[in-house]
């Protein structure tokens, strides 16, 4: 059997057993959380015959399915945005954290948060327009940091210092960070350090529609980009030989990337570690890098991933629930030591 | 027939309104069925001159064009339907298979999807075979060899089906045999498919045999065009290099270093391989060959092991070409 009929047949292998541990992992999460509910209350909320008091049935509804629904899309959209931007910038540890984009959009939340919550608190009194607010504040961070680097990336060829660069601009951005929660309110410190430590329980019934749309338009967009994904793995010349348009690709690549790390951001914290250690997972997983299987394996671990961590956060059941930033890096940094360890033996370096 | 052709051709780099010109006055044809070899010295302009040539650059004076359209009006679209390129970028394609890489040399014909046809997937078929590559077709671009990978690249600019490819030092970084390989399927490809193909190398000899025409980037940066012995003929490799150590064997066909010679000698062999390799070790050792009859010192060689050296003293057999040298050298010494 040839490489060509095996990568097909790990494809399916792949997405059929993604697909079996993010029903297992979504099960588990709807029947394990802070407050005991019987599986039978449970099945009986899902069926829609209500449950025999109306506090579980609020829990399952209005929280515990849209945590679910949120780590599915949102484990998908961060993984996604870790591969796009390993493709853009050559770079094997590339990701929206490390490059200093979450830490970008970050800053955009605080300054609504923390200057907005303090100086323009009236402003924000219905909750839809502080949402939009947030959202808005995450995009324009996010987007300054990804136009930076792309700045940069036109005359910093060395992809190393290009990432050397991404961790300064974190620097300068946590630095002004800092400075905002210094001169914060008490409150507003409280709830930004709060948000900061990511869970995907944050998104509201009523936010969960927009999230979610925002989210599958993002992904579908990347899945559009297939092809001229595929070319840059040749490097600029070749893809741009081969027709692409290297300039108009790359800034499609980092608006997606953008929209999604501001959405997730926004709602979700900065979730550090899945975007960067997913895609390595999904293609030890192919044994490929042709983005025609890798994006949507990419998507599917990344979902599986997100699930695992909320599954992990509720585990003490009776003390509450751990951030999630608590858990990625317990996850990722292994295997991104091991991906380091074993480099030259992983072809997709070579 | 020329297909490209650059006229009054300046290439080089503009920052601001200052310009570096690297290399001026060019007027070069490119044409189908012929195979061309750009050589020159490292850092003289070749990348430059191939990055103009293929529209990754503009030129700072003159234009470029293909079949008579000035290839800055050709959009990249159908610039990738005319000219394929290889080059020595680092790439990130070691995780895909052999099939998978060369499929990609067919995006310009696919869809949005970049799904393959059942004729796009003939061809691809067909430039892995043309290529030589076809047996690796299933294997990782990381398990390939230096030389493979190089194949592998020929092929996606086959499968790309362009009528001209550039390719920027395809056989640098490959062992010998390899590198003749690599130039034996470029010259098939020239002749064989009538594609017009253009390659800088560093690779004198191989270039001089399978190239039909050179281009030779000169030390005062011109370029020296056409038929590959017309040009070895005019002199024109010799002015390559600025070095006054090597010059150009016009009889070798390659370059030599300029040894000195303190003393001359007399060589009598009738073997010619015999002959050039004794000459060889004399002149490493300082000594100049002599066609005088009046020469006293004279070595006559019958085979490697018979070998006699005779002075104005008398004669000593040597045995070998190292017994030769020292018996020579201790003459040298004693006079």
């Amino acid at each position: 059997m040839n490489n060509t009929q095996k990568n097909s047949i790990r494809t399916t292998v792949a997405i059929i057993v993604l697909c079996a541990l993010i029903l297992l992992l979504a099960a588990g999460n709807l029947l394990i959380g802070s407050v005991d509910i019987p599986t039978s209350e449970i099945m009986s909320i899902l069926a829609g015959n209500g449950a025999s008091n109306p506090v579980m049935e609020i829990i399952i509804l209005e929280s515990r399915i849209p945590t679910i629904i949120t780590a599915l899309l949102g484990g998908a959209a961060l993984a996604v945005c870790g591969l796009l931007l390993q493709t853009v910038f050559n770079n094997p540890l590339a990701d929206p954290s490390i490059l200093g984009v979450s830490t970008g959009a970050s800053l955009g939340v605080a300054i609504v948060m923390l200057l907005g919550g303090g100086l323009l608190g009236s402003a924000f009194d219905s909750e839809l327009s502080g949402y939009i607010s947030t959202l808005a504040g995450a995009f324009a961070g996010a987007m300054a940091v990804l136009a930076m680097l792309l700045i940069f990336s036109t005359f910093v060829k060395s992809e190393t210092m290009l990432l050397i660069i991404g961790i300064m601009v974190s620097y300068l951005t946590s630095s002004a960070i800092s400075l905002l929660n210094f001169f914060a309110s008490e409150e507003g410190v409280h709830s930004y350090v709060v948000w900061g430590m990511g869970n995907f329980s944050s998104v509201t019934t009523d936010q969960l529609i927009s999230f979610s749309v925002i989210v599958v338009i993002g992904l579908a967009a990347a899945l559009l980009m297939v092809k001229p994904l595929n070319a840059l793995l040749l490097g600029t010349k070749y893809a741009e030989n081969l027709g692409v348009n290297i300039q108009s690709t790359r800034n499609w690549l980092l608006l997606i990337t953008g929209i999604l790390t501001a959405v997730l951001t926004a709602y979700c914290g900065p979730i550090a570690f899945i975007g960067l250690v997913v895609p390595h997972i999904a293609r030890m997983l192919l044994k490929t890098s042709n983005h025609n299987s890798l994006l949507p394996v990419t998507m599917l671990t990344g979902s599986a991933m997100a699930l695992l961590c909320t599954f992990i956060s509720v585990l003490p059941v009776s003390i509450g629930i751990i951030p999630i930033n608590a858990i990625t890096p317990v996850i990722g940094v292994p295997i991104i030591l091991y991906i380091i360890l074993n480099r030259r033996k992983l072809q997709y370096f070579n | 027939m020329s297909i490209l052709s650059a006229k009054d051709l300046t290439v080089g780099y503009r920052k601001g309104n200052s310009t570096s010109p690297v290399i001026s006055g060019l007027n070069l044809s490119l044409s189908r069925g012929k195979l061309v070899a750009l050589i020159g010295a490292n850092g003289i302009g070749k990348s430059t001159l191939l990055r103009t040539l293929v529209g990754n650059q503009p030129p700072l004076e003159g234009e470029v064009s293909i079949s008579g359209i000035r290839i800055g009006e050709i959009s990249r679209k159908n610039l990738s339907l005319l000219l394929g390129i290889v080059n020595t970028e680092r790439t990130q394609a070691g995780a895909l298979t052999v099939r998978e890489v060369v499929s990609l040399g067919r995006q310009p014909y696919t869809g949005f999807l970049g799904i393959l046809s059942k004729n796009d997937k003939s061809i691809v078929e067909k430039a892995m075979q043309d290529a030589g590559i076809l047996h690796k077709a299933s294997s990782f671009l990381a398990e390939l060899s230096d030389g493979e990978r190089q194949k592998v690249m020929i092929a996606k600019a086959l499968a790309q089906c362009t009528p001209i490819i550039i390719l920027d030092e395809p056989t640098a970084f490959l062992d010998v045999a390899s590198r003749m390989e690599t130039m034996l399927l470029l010259h098939n490809l020239a002749h064989k498919q009538n594609k017009a193909v253009l390659l800088s190398s560093h690779d004198l000899s191989q270039s001089m045999m399978l190239a039909d025409e050179l281009w030779v980037v000169t030390n005062d940066q011109k370029i020296i065009s056409g038929n590959t012995e017309d040009v070895v003929l005019s002199g024109a490799m010799d002015s390559i290099f600025a070095s006054s150590i090597i010059s150009f064997d016009l009889l070798q066909g390659d370059f030599c270093i300029n040894l000195d010679s303190q003393y001359d000698i007399k060589l009598n062999c009738n073997d010619k391989i015999l002959k050039k390799w004794i000459g060889n070790a004399l002149k490493r050792n300082g000594y100049g060959i002599s066609n005088d009859e009046a020469c006293k010192n004279e070595i006559t060689a019958i085979s490697p092991n018979e070998i006699t050296v005779s002075t104005a003293q008398g004669s000593i057999k040597a045995n070998s070409i190292s017994d030769m040298i020292a018996i020579i050298k201790g003459k040298s010494t004693n006079q």
